[in-house]
């Protein structure tokens, strides 16, 4: 034992020496496993006057009683215990001892855990009584602390969160938690309560002679407000859930259960600490500490909520006395916000910061209602808590809070987390004043000057930034500007505050808008107005609307309800004065004069403002809508002209914005989609000159400078538009003119003599890729009514279409357009076909694939560069998704059509063309076109279903086909997606399962006929290959049963294939209980109880099912063990 | 007037002398083609931007030498015209390779032309220069594609479409 400790004193010297701590750690860890490591470890705090020495004493301790607790004898448990406890409580009084009491408290912790299981109730009551007649015994504060640290050593050790793992199960520590939960930790809570507030009252804490009891005590009754509660028995860790990614996240909402209302509510708990609070603010150094656990507890208590508020009588009452009591503390920081925040900039924005995270974390499990009663403005000065709060926001916006560079600083975090919590204020009642969580009438006015000084600061911010270049992350989000959160967050505020927020938009809105005219007229830099405005429009849509995202926006509650009391506002419907001057604005880019004011940035999140709008209230039929709105914008004549100023605004953006791709990208996905998206706006678009005007250019193709992509989306709208014509012979001219064009240059393409050297041009191929673009809108676009006619277009294609594409074999756009209108046509048209209309297409997309493969099979090609290559597999892959889309799409028509016949009477044969698609695409295929997950789950998925659908066929393929969609499912069983090798397994228990059938009923010759190299069978084969999968790779939970469906017939199909696998498994020249373990095991596997029944019946396949668990797991078992 | 305009589109193709065509630069996407100083280019990166938040969009290509395999790179106004090349791409069955590199070519209309070598100059080019000769000693028949962009031309793609 002398030996072991000169050794762990000599590490622990080196430890110290950075050249040597490596190898000196290592030496810590080596002896671990020595037998007197324990008792050298006594000995070392015993004697060693090292406190380093001591801390690694008590860690190893820790670690070597742990893990040999078991077998440690009791005396020697209880020796170590009560040696630490003894040492701890010596070594309290020693300032430079704090690490070796840390260590001795985690020991103290772990070794009762340990032993937790083996004690009776009473034992472990006895153990904590124990403790306090201990620390009691000394009679010094100092061991009072050891005796705190220890309990919540104990609380940290025993909340599974926190816990160290010790080797134990889960179970057992599930165990630790739920009996302390249950038995002990209210009264660790009530005895930290009482041992704090006495070293509190006392003002030994404040004159530091506490000797840190109290802000132990604080550290400790915060680890169990945090602790895990489960509410309702539930295992999964829910009850403190985390409000991630959002300004103060780490704010908890703790939800104890109701049970604790008597010692959490109480009003002792939380006096003591508002007094200390209030008491200890102008303190020095000697209470920063103590302070900051205090706060960091008061932060904690804001956080709580549920049912602990509801759970009892009188709950609202409760509730209030609490709130009341913990705003009195909170307040006292707060207040004057000025204040508190020069004191901040000044001085320490720790207060600060934490009286935000107080707030929010009260807005989070609070409403507004319930707050303000607990701090009315009659006991609160400056408008009660809710002014407060506002106030306090209102002073960080002031010290430039809202500030691009405050980001990421105090200033900056304490304004998110206010606003979040105001908005989370604003929302947590309605604003109706009968309602029983009507706001109080505060909130309104607070949200007006909030949004006011949100507005100035923002209008200043846009103007400073006027001419800094767009970042990466501006673009691409849903609004062309800004943050989602900063601008919902205003909106929020916004609508809080309607009577005032509407008017000060619209009066801004209108007054940059004559500005930007001045600076236009007067040649000065109209940037920073430019600028504002993008703020203003872009606002302004959020607070009038929701985003729709597909679905119908309806009139944001908080606008409807104000639109109700609008009366009481006076004057005019401020939501129509709103909505004018954001038309006033996006109408700038209608006249040619002010249409140079207004730069591609603006016109962008002018449309998109536009948009937002338009789809809750342009020709709304909503009864929320007040008189004036209605008949302002709603079904009429007004509303008919705000539809034909939107449409002239799409015509002006494609026209006079040349080579602005993301403007026509946004007209053409979000304003036009949304102009065409409800049937009453497309019943008007067709009554308006301007929408008939437009729909002539569009099938024109006016629209040069537009890219194909603009196109097509614009297209598609035109298409879905035409629903709104109610004369169905309209309908079909309107669908046969906009296509006319596109359709007659594709057809007319063909019979040009020389179309072998025009197609040898590339603008050419650029021509026909625009006019594929464009008739691809129309295939996704039609409405019923024009289907026919389009279909009656389309059908005329599909011989001109496969002569372009074979003239343009060399352009892989043409080629790849052509796939792509092909799987779009069949999508939109297939439901509506007959059987002669179904054929002739079938019978052109087979013709396509032919084509296809004429082509691209067997190619190889030289790309000078590694990015041309890699660019070519990307454009390979998009083609192969656009091919096999197809072949799903035809083996769907079959399910869809049942049986087709062609003009001759013959049925048609679907599995002759999906398989010749399949036998096209496996060649194609390879190991690195397959790591594009998008190209590699629709390639298997049509492998499995194939095999499953098809199998005779499969089975009857030629040996170099077959072998072919053989190897690419033997990849696919091996691919490491867990969804793919699944849909592999259920393809080739498909195929299996037929060949099963057909042995019974004496056929089955195709599939016995095909050899793999070696002349292996296709049972032997795979019975081998999953063999191999099952029993000696690592393989993942669920894979045995996958792998049943298969093996089952297999084995039925070759049963001495599968004696001689099961033979080649026995380790060669092994034990031979090995073989017998195995010989057992595979008779165990077939006893499915099927004799003279069916062995394939749901019942023997269940069986075999379980029957495979236990056989995989024996003999796995058996190859491990011999 | 705007069908006749296509018309017209396809008839000057027809005629089809120019090495290049001007084409609007957001109009190109990646894949496409462009000519950067002066070389014919495939686009592999495009990306726009504005020049300061209220400027008008710019196009950024980034774009790679369909010969040489070099890499370019060009920013231009996005309404503003490009030069795009005129890559040609035709199908020529092959006759013979010499001992010297260079091919005999047929093509359709049973034209032959002599003034080709295999490809060479970069690791790719050398091993299709190796697989069209190797595809020729085995008596394959063979479909090679020629590229031809601004005066010059490379074979770039062979297929074999029959064993003798």
């Amino acid at each position: 034992m002398e030996a072991v400790k000169a050794i762990f004193e000599q590490a622990c010297e080196d430890f110290k020496d950075p050249a040597k701590s490596l190898a000196a750690s290592r030496v810590l860890v080596d002896i671990r496993d020595h037998p007197d490591l324990i008792l050298a470890c006594q000995q070392i705090l015993h004697t060693s006057p090292s406190p380093d020495t001591q801390f690694q004493a008590a860690v190893a301790l820790r670690e070597a009683t742990a893990r040999r607790w078991d077998s440690l004898p009791q005396e020697q448990r209880h020796g170590v215990q009560g040696q630490a406890m003894a040492h701890a409580l010596a070594a309290a009084r020693d300032p430079g001892a704090k690490v070796v009491v840390s260590g001795l408290v985690g020991l103290l912790a772990v070794l009762l855990k340990r032993a937790w299981g083996d004690m009776s109730q009473g034992e472990r009551a006895a153990y904590f009584e124990g403790l306090e007649r201990t620390v009691a015994g000394a009679g010094n504060v100092h061991a009072r602390r050891v005796g705190i640290q220890i309990l919540e050593s104990i609380v940290t050790e025993f909340a599974p969160i926190t816990a160290t793992p010790l080797g134990l199960s889960w179970g057992y520590h599930e165990m630790c938690r739920a009996s302390l939960e249950e038995s002990f930790l209210k009264d660790i809570f009530r005895h930290a309560v009482h041992i704090g507030s006495d070293a509190a009252r006392s003002g030994a804490a404040a004159m530091g002679t506490d000797a840190g009891t109290c802000s132990a005590c604080l550290a400790l009754l915060c680890s169990i407000i945090g602790w895990d509660f489960r509410p309702d028995g539930l295992a999964a860790p829910g009850s403190a859930s985390q409000a991630t990614g959002r300004p103060g996240s780490d704010a908890m909402r703790l939800r104890p259960p109701a049970s604790w209302s008597d010692v959490l509510l109480a009003p002792a708990t939380t006096a003591w600490l508002v007094e200390l609070l209030s008491g200890f603010r102008t303190m020095g150094d000697v209470t920063r500490q103590l302070m900051t656990h205090a706060r960091q507890l008061l932060v904690l208590l804001c956080s709580i909520s549920g049912d602990i508020f509801n759970g009892q009588q009188g709950g609202r009452e409760a509730r209030l006395s609490y709130l009341h009591q913990i705003l009195q503390a909170l307040l006292a920081w707060i207040q004057p916000p000025e204040a508190a925040v020069q004191k901040a900039a000044n001085v320490d924005d720790e207060e600060l910061t934490d009286g935000c995270r107080a707030i929010f974390a009260l807005a989070l499990g609070h409403t507004a209602a319930d707050l303000q009663c607990a701090a009315p403005p009659d006991q609160v000065p400056g408008g009660g808590i809710l002014g407060r709060i506002s106030g306090l926001l209102l002073a960080c916006i002031a010290v430039g809070g809202l500030h691009e560079e405050a980001v990421g600083t105090w200033v900056g975090n304490c304004t998110d987390m206010l606003l979040e919590a105001w908005s989370n204020l604003v929302q947590s009642g309605s604003q109706s004043q009968t309602s029983v969580n009507a706001l109080p009438q505060e909130i309104s006015s607070c949200s007006a000057s909030i949004f006011q000084s949100l507005a100035e600061a923002s209008l200043r911010e846009a103007c400073e930034g006027a001419h800094k270049d767009l970042d990466e992350g501006d673009k691409g989000c849903s609004g062309p500007c800004g943050s989602d959160d900063a601008l919902a967050r205003a909106a929020v505020v916004g609508r809080a505050c309607g009577a005032s927020s509407l008017p000060l938009l619209t009066r801004l809105l209108n007054d940059r808008r004559e500005r930007l005219l001045q600076c236009s007229a007067s040649g000065q830099d109209p940037s920073a107005t430019l600028e504002e405005l993008v703020w203003l429009l872009s606002t302004s849509a959020c607070v009038l609307a929701d985003a729709g995202e597909g679905e119908t926006p309806l009139v944001p509650q908080a606008i409807s309800e104000a639109l109700q009391g609008q009366q009481a506002w006076g004057g005019g419907d401020p939501v129509e004065g709103l909505s004018n001057a954001i038309l006033g604005v996006v109408s700038l880019c209608l006249d040619s004069t002010t249409r140079a004011a207004i730069s591609p940035r603006l016109m962008e999140v002018a449309v998109w403002s536009l948009a937002r709008w338009a789809d809750t209230y342009l020709l709304s039929s909503e009864d929320a809508l007040g008189l004036a709105m209605k008949a302002a914008f709603g079904q009429g004549p007004r509303g008919a002209a705000a539809l034909s100023v939107s449409v002239r605004v799409v015509q002006a953006c494609f026209q006079h914005y040349p080579g602005e791709n993301d403007l026509h990208a946004l007209v053409a996905s979000k304003l036009l989609r949304v102009l065409t998206r409800r049937p009453p706006l497309c019943c008007e678009l067709w009554k308006s000159d301007d929408w008939k005007a437009f729909v002539q250019l569009m099938s024109a193709d006016h629209f040069r400078k537009v890219n194909d992509k603009a196109i097509r989306l614009a297209m598609q709208s035109l298409y879905i538009s035409i629903s709104g014509t109610n004369d169905c012979s309209a309908a079909k001219e309107s669908a046969s003119t906009l296509m006319g064009h596109s359709a007659s240059q594709l057809a007319n393409l063909p019979q040009n003599p020389n179309l072998h050297k025009i197609a040898a041009h590339p603008q050419v191929a650029d021509e026909v890729c625009r006019q594929l673009e464009a008739l691809r809108g129309a295939a996704r676009g039609t409405a019923e009514a024009a289907n026919h006619a389009v279909w009656a277009m389309f059908s005329a294609l599909f011989q001109p279409l496969l002569q372009v594409m074979e003239a343009f074999r060399a352009y892989t756009n043409v080629t790849y357009l052509i796939l792509k209108l092909a799987g779009e046509v069949m999508d939109s048209q297939s439901p509506y076909l007959d059987s002669a209309n179904t054929q002739a297409l079938f019978q052109w997309m087979l013709a396509l694939i032919k084509l296809y493969s004429k082509h691209n099979l067997g190619a190889v090609s030289l790309e000078a560069a590694k990015a041309l290559r890699e660019g070519r597999e990307e454009e390979k892959c998009r083609d192969l998704r656009a091919l096999l889309k197809m072949v799903t799409n035809m083996s769907d028509l079959r399910s869809m059509h049942g049986v087709l016949f062609d003009a001759n009477g013959k049925s048609v044969d679907f599995a002759e063309a999906v398989l010749l698609g399949l036998n096209i695409v496996v060649p194609l295929m390879n190991r690195e076109l397959l790591m594009y997950p998008r190209l590699c789950t629709p390639f298997f998925d049509l492998l499995s279903h194939v095999l499953e659908a098809y199998p005779g066929q499969v089975a009857a393929l030629p040996t170099a086909p077959f072998l072919g969609l053989m190897a690419a499912l033997e990849h696919g069983l091996n691919h490491a997606d867990i969804a793919v090798t699944q849909a592999c397994l259920e393809g080739l228990a498909g195929m299996m399962r037929f060949q099963y059938e057909a042995l019974k009923m004496g056929g089955g010759a195709e599939l016995a006929g095909h050899r793999f190299e070696g002349g292996e069978g296709v049972p032997a084969h795979f019975l081998r290959l999953l063999f191999q999968k099952l029993l000696l790779e690592d393989r993942s939970a669920g894979l045995t049963d996958l792998c049943a469906a298969p093996l089952l017939p297999i084995i039925l199909c070759d049963p001495p294939a599968f004696d001689a696998v099961c033979a080649s498994m026995a380790p060669p020249g092994g034990d031979s209980r090995a073989s017998e373990a195995m010989g057992r095991a595979a008779g165990e596997l077939m006893q499915i109880g099927a004799a003279g029944g069916d062995p394939m019946s749901r019942q023997a396949r269940g069986r075999f099912r379980s029957n495979l668990g236990k056989f995989v797991g024996d003999v796995r078992g058996a190859l491990r063990t011999f | 007037m705007a069908e006749a305009h296509e018309h017209e589109t396809f008839e000057t193709a027809d005629a089809g002398a120019s090495k290049t065509y001007p084409m609007q630069a957001g109009s190109i996407r990646k894949n496409g083609f462009i000519v950067i100083k002066q070389r014919p280019c495939k686009v592999v990166d495009v990306s726009t931007s504005k020049t300061g938040k209220h400027g008008h969009a710019k196009c950024h290509f980034v774009a790679i030498d369909i010969f040489t395999g070099k890499k370019y790179e060009d920013l231009t106004p996005s309404s503003h015209n490009c030069e795009v090349p005129n890559v040609v791409r035709q199908e020529f069955t092959l006759i013979a390779v010499d001992e010297e590199g260079y091919v005999t070519l047929m093509d359709d209309s049973g034209n032959t032309r002599e003034d080709l070598m295999l490809p060479t100059g970069t690791e790719e080019a050398d091993k299709l220069a190796g697989n069209i000769k190797d595809y020729y000693a085995d008596g394959k028949e063979m479909l090679v594609t020629v590229l031809k962009a601004m005066g010059e031309e490379m074979i770039n793609q062979v297929k074999v479409i029959a064993e003798q």
